[in-house]
């Protein structure tokens, strides 16, 4: 088989990992203003490596200050970080808590600054999805325009269960 | 009475060398050509992007020019038009497929 191969530089991936279809590449000859093709093929480029979260802050929060943080007991989580990348209006969030917690207690998931004005999300409301068995929590649509990278988020999750005992705990994954 | 011969086809593939998204990248291209291109037709290479793209295309610059693995190439030159890269004079002898039409 013989090939021509190159690289060009002058490229920025997507702001999402995913395929770009639709890379038409063609041999060509030039004679005055137009091309004569030769030959010529469409074809795709992949992006899969997301971008990593920066300084990501949890606090977790209680009307009493003496119970926050407390094993069992139920207390609000605020997470702070920055956005490594823009996103489009319409984005979807997902948080996986770590396995020493259930989302069976959460009564809401409220989202602000980065993601627009402060909006409470609720199941019951349906527009918060919970997967028990995953620990997770999904929004579609959590960002109400385009926002820019390097923009702080916080998210704020009322009522969430601390872990039965004193341990560290797995990672939470936004 | 005149007679235009249809294009051909050649097997393209394109690799993000980085893969992060949002990051500026290098894009790797092989090409396995159906048919001859030859270096006195001033040949040229187009690269179009989807219209609805959401990779971004700045300055290029062509480089690693090779032909099966040997790089005895010439001419690295790399324009940005609207919506394509134009990769121009990029062989330095004649390209003929191993099995050429």
């Amino acid at each position: 088989m013989t090939e021509v191969s190159f690289t060009v530089t002058g490229f920025k991936n997507p702001i999402q990992a995913s395929y770009v279809q639709g890379f038409k590449i063609t041999t060509a000859i030039l004679f005055g203003t137009d091309f004569y093709v030769i030959d010529e093929d469409e074809t795709q480029l992949t992006v899969s490596l997301y971008a990593t979260i920066a300084s990501p802050k949890l606090s977790v929060l209680n009307e009493d200050d003496s119970r926050a943080g407390m094993i069992q007991e139920l207390n609000d989580m605020k997470l702070d970080f920055f956005l490594p990348v823009p996103l489009n209006s319409g984005c979807k969030l997902k948080l996986i808590l770590p396995q020493q917690y259930s989302v069976d207690d959460i009564k809401s998931l409220t989202t602000l600054k980065a993601f627009g004005p402060i909006k409470e999300y609720t199941e019951a409301l349906g527009n918060l999805r919970v997967n028990p068995n995953e620990r997770s929590l999904t929004l579609d649509g959590a960002c109400a325009s385009y926002v820019s990278e390097s923009t702080v988020a916080t998210i704020y999750l009322k009522s969430l269960r601390q872990p039965n005992y004193e341990k560290k705990t797995d990672s939470l994954v936004i | 009475m005149t007679f235009t011969p249809h294009r051909g086809t050649l097997k393209a593939k394109t690799t993000a060398l980085l893969k992060v998204v949002q990051e500026n990248t290098r894009v790797a291209f092989e090409l396995v050509p159906e048919h001859a291109i030859f270096v006195d037709d001033k040949p040229e290479i187009i690269i179009e992007f989807p219209q609805q793209t959401q990779i971004q295309t700045l300055q290029c610059q062509i480089q690693n020019v090779s032909v099966s693995g040997s790089s005895s190439l010439i001419a690295e030159q790399c324009f940005r038009n609207q919506q394509s890269f134009q990769v121009k004079t990029f062989l330095a002898e004649n390209f003929v497929p191993a099995a050429a039409g």
